[in-house]
């Protein structure tokens, strides 16, 4: 390979990322998509550590962020993480394809320009992205450990940043077992399951603590199960890497017959490649395996979301697997070394044409999709904060700073906003991530005007608080369950009974009014306290979090002092 | 094959495919303009919808 050959094709996965995040990564202000919710610095508070009430969803990535966000503000740390993850996802991918330049450039383009990358970017779950990037890197560092018994020092460290999240966790998990775990491994074995567990205490045992409130509601899996993308009945929209539950952030491209075609290009490439997938890519069985169980576990959801559902109600924790699509995470490495290896066949056939066939092939997945161009057409832009948003956390803030402790209430009571200022665009309600005070938030969720409950017990206590007939009533309610802050966001419109349920009038000190925002202090809050059971099990969790891949790394690097000292090097 | 051959089907399968790109992204395009305007009557409060729904 000549050099400028070697340039472009390094130079190409940050070309493409560029192109699929375009306004996320030019513009001022923050993306704000559904669960995608970053704030100019999210404060470091007890409940995203795990200690709330609610199921610890946003455990670890939330602390994570609200500790980088020391050091990197907010706004370019989401660009960093978004371009990072998918340029990651797009060099890990190439090694996994061999020698061939356009098998590389094949690969790559579709580890970043796929509907998986799609819906999961527009859906806003960064950590699975995150999780997604990580698993070729993972693969590989478990590959090494299983055949020298020694576990490389970036596994740790891997792990971490693909765990930031349960599910991303959990398929991280799936990825190091599968390919590091050997028969009779002994030691190197007992490390990667130590390095596995270690990745994901938080979350776990931020978990373990919420058991009794962790099931589901069944109807979820109903809902969040793997649907059809136009005609493109679900099973197969799984297969192309489609099939998320939310119709909204499906691109338009999935509904034409564009997607049947990247079905026939799929299935014409993996079987002309199949021979020189197995052949190149280190540990192909084992990746056709974790990718199967990905496709097997988005059809489940499909197939019997009655079964996944009885799962979630029976099973603390089992929740997770509703929104079965996430796993896909494992066959999108698989589809795009296969999709890699056809192309190379392609390409190798052609002799005296493969200066026209090489390229056509690379751009093949672009073709597929074309409206995940910048930002899926202007799906991914930012947006900035209304002024009030900064008065009202510094005012919230320097109030919180004395007097009795307890939590933020946000009104109205709902999860989910479309506010005016960021185009009417859904998402997670961004007040109680920009103030500084523990935040107690409705988990109920709306799909399409049907409900599915929430698992945090305080929920319906809040609301059973704002349902009293008089304000006096409610706000000492209110108080009693920890509440010290009402922030009321007058923007979000309502009817009229929609307004009396989750927005009443709840009187209480003011602290400030700005805008459309305007938060009072409650009188004498009884502040929750956390059991010290699960303080002490939490801190012990994020110590071994934190020190494990920190130890790996400082005994890696001592014993590499040493070996140099020992050779006189 | 021969590199003549070759260049040919190269080029009708690439045309193949971005004629299906356009047609598609047309589609699309048409499709998300007649949808009419949801943003009274649908719930600011959703998490989103299913495609059946």
């Amino acid at each position: 390979m000549n050099r400028g050959a070697r340039a472009a094709t390094s130079l190409w996965p940050w070309l493409l990322a560029a192109v699929v995040l375009g306004p996320a990564l030019l513009g001022r202000g923050y993306v704000l998509t559904y669960d995608m919710v970053w704030v100019p610095d999210l404060a470091l508070r007890p409940d995203l550590l795990g200690t709330g009430t609610a199921l610890p969803r946003a455990v670890p990535s939330d602390a994570v962020v609200a500790l980088l966000d020391e050091l990197v503000p907010g706004m370019l740390l989401q660009r960093l993480v978004l371009y990072g993850a998918l340029v990651a996802a797009a060099l890990g991918t190439r090694r996994l394809v061999g020698r061939s330049l356009p098998a590389q450039w094949v690969a790559m383009t579709a580890a970043i320009w796929n509907p998986f990358v799609a819906e999961r970017l527009v859906i806003g779950h960064w950590p699975v992205l995150l999780g997604y990037a990580a698993l070729p890197w993972l693969a590989l560092a478990a590959g090494r450990a299983r055949r020298t018994g020694v576990v490389p020092a970036a596994l740790p460290l891997l792990l971490v940043a693909g765990s930031l999240s349960a599910s991303a966790g959990l398929v991280s998990a799936l990825v190091v077992l599968v390919f590091g775990l050997r028969r009779g491994g002994g030691r190197a074995t007992a490390r990667l399951l130590a390095c596995v567990v270690a990745a994901n205490l938080p979350w776990l045992v931020a978990g373990l603590t919420h058991a009794s409130a962790a099931v589901a509601d069944p109807d979820g899996a109903r809902l969040f199960g793997t649907q059809p993308e136009g005609s493109l009945p679900a099973p197969l929209a799984a297969l192309t890497l489609g099939g998320i539950w939310n119709a909204e952030v499906v691109p338009g491209s999935r509904s034409t017959w564009l997607a049947w075609t990247s079905l026939v290009v799929l299935v014409v490439l993996a079987v002309l490649g199949r021979r020189a997938f197995l052949a190149t890519t280190p540990d192909a069985p084992r990746w056709l395996v974790v990718g199967g169980l990905g496709l097997a576990v988005a059809l489940v959801g499909w197939a019997s979301p009655a079964t996944v559902g009885w799962l979630g109600e029976q099973v603390p924790g089992l929740g997770l697997l509703r929104d079965s699509t996430r796993m896909l995470a494992l066959l999108v490495p698989v589809e795009a070394a296969l999709l890699a290896a056809g192309a190379a066949v392609v390409v190798g056939r052609a002799r005296d044409a493969q200066w026209v066939v090489a390229p056509a092939l690379v751009v093949v997945p672009v073709l597929l999709l074309p409206d995940l161009a910048w930002g899926g057409f202007g799906a991914l832009r930012p947006v900035s904060y209304p002024a009030s948003y900064a008065v009202v956390r510094d005012a919230v803030e320097e109030r919180a700073s004395t007097g009795p402790g307890g939590d933020l209430l946000v009104l109205p009571f709902t999860a989910y906003r479309a506010p005016e200022w960021n185009g009417l665009r859904s998402v997670l309600d961004p007040l109680g991530r920009h103030l500084t005070p523990d935040h107690v938030a409705s988990d109920v969720l709306l799909v399409g005007g049907t409900e599915v409950a929430g698992e945090d017990p305080r929920g319906p206590r809040v609301l059973d608080a704002l349902a009293l007939p008089a304000a006096p009533e409610r706000a000492a309610a209110l108080a009693s369950l920890g509440v010290r802050f009402v922030a009321t966001d007058d923007s979000v419109r309502l009817g009229e009974e929609e307004n009396d349920l989750l927005r009443p009038d709840v009187p209480g000190d003011p602290v400030v009014s700005s805008g459309e925002l305007r938060v009072v202090e409650l009188a004498r809050p009884t502040p929750s306290s956390t059991p010290v059971a699960t303080a002490v099990a939490l801190g012990a969790a994020w110590t071994v979090w934190l020190g494990w891949p920190l130890g790996a790394l400082l005994l890696t690097l001592r014993r590499r002092h040493r070996a140099r000292g020992g050779t006189g090097g | 094959m021969g590199s003549f051959t070759a260049a040919i089907a190269a080029l009708v399968v690439g045309a193949g495919v971005a004629s299906a790109t356009v047609v598609g992204v047309v589609q699309a395009q048409r499709s998300a303009g007649e949808k009419p305007n949801e943003q009274v009557e649908q719930s600011v409060l959703d998490y989103g919808t299913n495609a059946r729904q």
